[in-house]
């Protein structure tokens, strides 16, 4: 049982420019059920876009996303019947991610009540059991999102989502933007329900140290794309691809292992979406670019049973 | 980028007046059901059938209400706005006559609607909080607050009774004939105008001014020793300038509706008056033509407006 | 069990204003006025000619005085003050329904729809307020329904915009794709989560409406197309005052005006601040 994607791709029109932007080109993976797969690359890479394919927001172009073996998009889905899906999400930002007019208490009582998943008069002890798991006293259910602060109503979210019983959590930068004081906490917290509901995490973060805190596996992902993947220790301790490197390098705490290719971080910027590169997505701002690196799309390629990387030059 | 920008603001503006066209039919002339009987009343009922035939084919609702329609666009757009029976003239030659009027009242009203808005505009931020400040606040509430005609009528009411002064009781004098007449005969309603075109123009001087006098550069030009009077007008208010054009283009597009109670009251025989005569004589043809030709103006305007404040504000592309 | 936070209502901040209280005062003491009229409880028949008593001045008997037909004005007041505000309630409820849902369905779902209903919102918004009003009661006829449906459908593209703007923003918030993660169905998003949250403007368009009403209507019937004579409407008096008695009191238009706005505005103003 597990999370699949094969070759999930997702194209936006632009309409202004009538162009094509790829936001995920290709992706497959796989993360068995209760293992946690962390997601990194810059702003833009694609990792929110893909955050919303796995929660069924949208539908991939091509390709495939299957949980427990069945399309998430697919209308005939047990769960979709009941529009309730397995899949949940937790989202960046605490402040827009509650509806401002709703008590934090019946915001979850709501998803409880329309799906029919407690009887009506087990619903507010739920609702109580809930806040407690995600550490809220219960006596703030009848307090409105704005009189908490980012990261009570990131827990809050958290237990929303808990209400709906999920199996696969897809958290997209869920602490990012906290207080630095209050992300270990939030962190913690998320460890500990994977612990006591055999959750699944998809965890996507721009910030290798939150990753390496929570991940079994590691996915690098750039332009849309994934470049290297691989379980926690192949992809921090032995990096491959260069995009691996420099985002290692870029970390305060962490020595890599045979550093020596690249001394200097990462320069430019990441390529226009609209306007890609040739060849390889990477080659403008990769230390170790070949000419033939503007020409040849480099595909994911296994180095071990479970690691893999997109670079020929690394091999 | 910016032809591009003109052609498709165009092309809107088409379907809109595609749409009015379409709205204006509907609405006058198949809701009231029948021109016949709007026209004879309770007469219809001693018609033959052969009079009731021939008559539909008079006003040309003998056909499909399509049909109908495409004839009443089609002679709109050769410029054939229809007959008026009580003048004896085309609304075309009415219209050509009434839209001068209206045209003239409009636009003095909107030239002392903002010569009055920013005056009292820039008299109020001067010092915001202040007498002053309340007293052009308080222009600029009731100046909103009374409608038009109650305005109008005190002023007919005033100087008529008090001062024996009333040129609008005389016959209406074109500015080529006697621009003096003219003149007077425009001073009250075009006033009546400007101060409901003055209301919102004010404020939005008022605010404009006190956002800008707080800028940087309004700093550095009176620290490099640029005359206060000169900091105000060069620096403070050409730099405001662009909401109060928005404003003013908005409120010239309201203005016209104001027109047609203005003009009532003052006996000026523009559009508003030529439409309100045609309801009370029951033309329709007239009406729905007046109707047509309003909309036509307000969104014409409104276009204007919108291609001005682009020209204005450099930073729009 | 619960501590609930001790939170300032609305109604705190409201009374700190001093142009909100007045404006409250004021559109309580019209609401009372027209609910005197409602009742028939004003001191003379409205309708009803004296032929001895014409034109007469303020008196212990007529308040206001008496009109070119012996009417007593101050009835007469009470009378139009009612059918203005039975007109401007009547028509601005029309139109924020139909205004508001349209705008909320339109942003919501985007695609033709939405576009159908820009549209005409676009085509309506481009005939001066009372013209159009004008029109649609020339061709619907003249009672007080007909004059509030045409002023109903002159502020329905009002409401539109106001709605479908906040709608548009509203909808790309996380919590309302939450909301769709979390299965709920489309009415219960645009109910329960999108509606409320796009309500203070909204509010203060029915104020600012409220007031525009009152003087479309009297616009209208100061023309001759909305409340007929014998009966008693604001506007028409004033049509009547200018054949001879000019009244002071109706300058009351202006002030039914102003204490909406005020009233209404700062209710919408001071409304939301609470959640925010």
């Amino acid at each position: 049982m597990s999370l699949d994607l094969a070759g999930a791709t997702k194209r936006y029109k632009i309409r202004a420019t009538g162009t094509e932007i790829n936001a995920l080109n290709g992706i497959s993976l796989s993360l068995p059920e209760g293992k946690t797969l962390g997601i990194v690359g810059e702003s833009g890479c694609g990792k929110s876009t893909l955050a919303r394919l796995i929660v069924g927001l949208e539908k991939p172009t091509e390709g495939s996303i299957l949980w427990r073996g069945q399309e998430i998009a697919d209308k005939s889905h047990d769960a979709f019947r009941t529009r309730l899906s397995k899949t949940q999400l937790v989202f960046q930002d605490p402040y827009s991610s509650l509806n401002p007019r709703q008590r934090i208490g019946e915001c979850i009582a709501e998803v409880i009540r329309v799906h029919k998943l407690r009887p009506d008069n087990e619903i507010s002890a739920r609702v109580e059991e809930l806040l407690t798991v995600v550490g809220i006293a219960p006596d703030l259910q009848h307090r409105y999102p704005h009189q908490l602060s980012g990261g009570q109503r990131q827990r809050v979210s958290v237990a929303r989502a808990l209400a709906a019983e999920p199996d696969l959590l897809v958290l997209d930068e869920p602490v990012s933007a906290l207080d630095v004081s209050v992300r270990a906490d939030v962190m913690n917290l998320l460890v500990d329900l994977r612990e006591k509901f055999g959750l699944t995490y998809l965890f996507i973060s721009h910030d290798l140290s939150m990753i390496r805190h929570i991940s079994d596996l590691i996915a690098v992902m750039y332009l849309g794309k994934i470049v290297e993947y691989g379980t926690w220790q192949e992809v921090l301790e032995n990096p491959k691809h260069p995009y691996t490197r420099a985002l290692i390098e870029a970390m305060p705490d962490h020595t890599v292992i045979g550093r020596g290719n690249i001394a200097k971080p990462l320069t430019g910027e990441v390529p226009d979406p609209a306007n890609m590169p040739t060849g390889c997505a990477f080659h403008l701002r990769c230390p170790i670019s070949q000419p033939i690196c503007s020409q040849r799309i480099p595909d994911l390629m296994k180095l071990s049973n479970s690691h893999s990387v997109a670079c020929p030059e690394v091999i | 980028m910016k032809t591009n920008f003109f052609f498709s603001k165009l092309l809107s503006v088409l379907l809109t007046l595609f749409g009015i066209s379409i709205f204006v039919f509907v609405v006058l002339r198949v809701i009231p059901g029948d021109t016949i009987t709007g026209t004879l009343g309770t007469d219809t009922g001693v018609l033959s059938p052969e009079q009731i035939d021939v008559l539909k084919q008079y006003y040309g609702i003998d056909k499909s209400l399509f049909g109908q329609y495409t004839s009443w666009m089609g002679s709109f757009l050769k410029g054939d706005l229809g007959f008026s029976f009580t003048t004896g003239l085309s609304v075309a030659k009415l219209t050509q006559s009434s839209l001068a009027v209206t045209a003239e009242l409009a636009i003095l009203g909107t030239v002392l609607g903002v010569i009055i808005g920013i005056a009292v505009g820039m008299f109020s931020a001067r010092k915001p909080g202040s007498v002053r400040d309340f007293a052009g606040q308080l222009f600029g509430l009731l100046a909103l607050a009374i409608p038009g005609f109650v305005l109008s009528t005190t002023i007919v009411a005033v100087m008529a009774n008090k001062f024996h002064y009333f040129p609008n009781g005389l016959e209406y004098m074109t500015p080529w004939r006697n621009p003096w007449m003219n003149f007077q005969q425009m001073m009250f309603p075009a006033l009546v105008l400007g101060i409901a075109v003055a209301a919102p123009v004010m404020r939005t001087t008022r605010s404009a001014l006190l956002e800008t006098v707080d800028k940087d550069f309004v700093r550095t030009a009176h620290g490099k020793g640029v005359p206060a009077r000169r900091v105000q007008f060069k620096h403070v208010l050409r730099n405001s300038l662009i909401p109060i054009v928005t404003m003013t283009g908005i409120q010239f597009g309201y203005l016209l509706g104001g027109a047609v109670i203005v003009e009532k009251i003052f006996a000026l025989p523009g559009m508003g008056r030529q439409v309100l005569d045609a309801i009370n004589h029951r033309e329709y043809a007239t009406v729905q033509s007046s109707v047509m030709i309003f909309a036509i103006l307000f969104v014409t305007i409104n276009l204007v407006t919108d291609l001005i404040y682009r020209q204005i504000d450099p930073r729009i592309k | 069990m619960t501590s609930r936070v001790k939170e300032k209502s609305w109604l705190h901040y409201y009374l700190r204003s001093t142009s909100g209280v007045i404006g409250a005062i004021l559109v309580f003491l019209m609401v009372l006025l027209s609910l005197i009229a409602a009742f028939k409880l004003y001191p003379h028949d409205p309708v009803l000619q004296d032929i001895e008593n014409t034109l007469k001045g303020p008196s212990g008997n007529y308040w206001f005085g008496t009109d070119q037909f012996g009417r007593d004005i101050f009835s007469r007041c009470l009378d139009g003050m009612r059918r203005s505000m039975i007109v401007s309630i009547f028509s601005v409820a029309i139109a924020t329904v139909v205004g508001v849902t349209l705008g909320i369905l339109g942003g919501y779902f985007g695609r033709w729809f939405d576009s159908v209903v820009v549209r005409m919102s676009d085509v309506i918004f481009a005939f001066p307020a009372i013209l159009l009003a004008l029109a649609i009661v020339n061709s619907l006829g003249n009672s007080w329904i007909d004059t509030s449906l045409a002023i109903a459908v002159v502020y329905t593209p009002i409401f539109i915009r106001v709605a479908r703007g906040p709608v548009l923003s509203t909808k790309e918030m996380d919590y309302v794709k939450s909301a769709r993660i979390l299965g709920f169905s489309s009415p219960r998003i645009l109910v329960s989560h999108i509606l409320p949250n796009v309500l203070a403007p909204i509010v203060v368009q029915i104020a600012l409406s409220l007031s525009w009403a009152i003087l479309t209507e009297s616009g209208l019937s100061f023309l001759g197309l909305g409340t007929q004579p014998p009966n008693a409407s604001l506007g028409l008096m004033v049509s009547d005052a200018q054949a001879g008695s000019f009244c002071l009191v109706d300058s009351r238009i202006p002030f039914t005006f102003y204490h909406y706005r005020s009233c209404w505005s700062q209710s919408g103003r001071r409304w939301p601040s609470r959640f925010t």
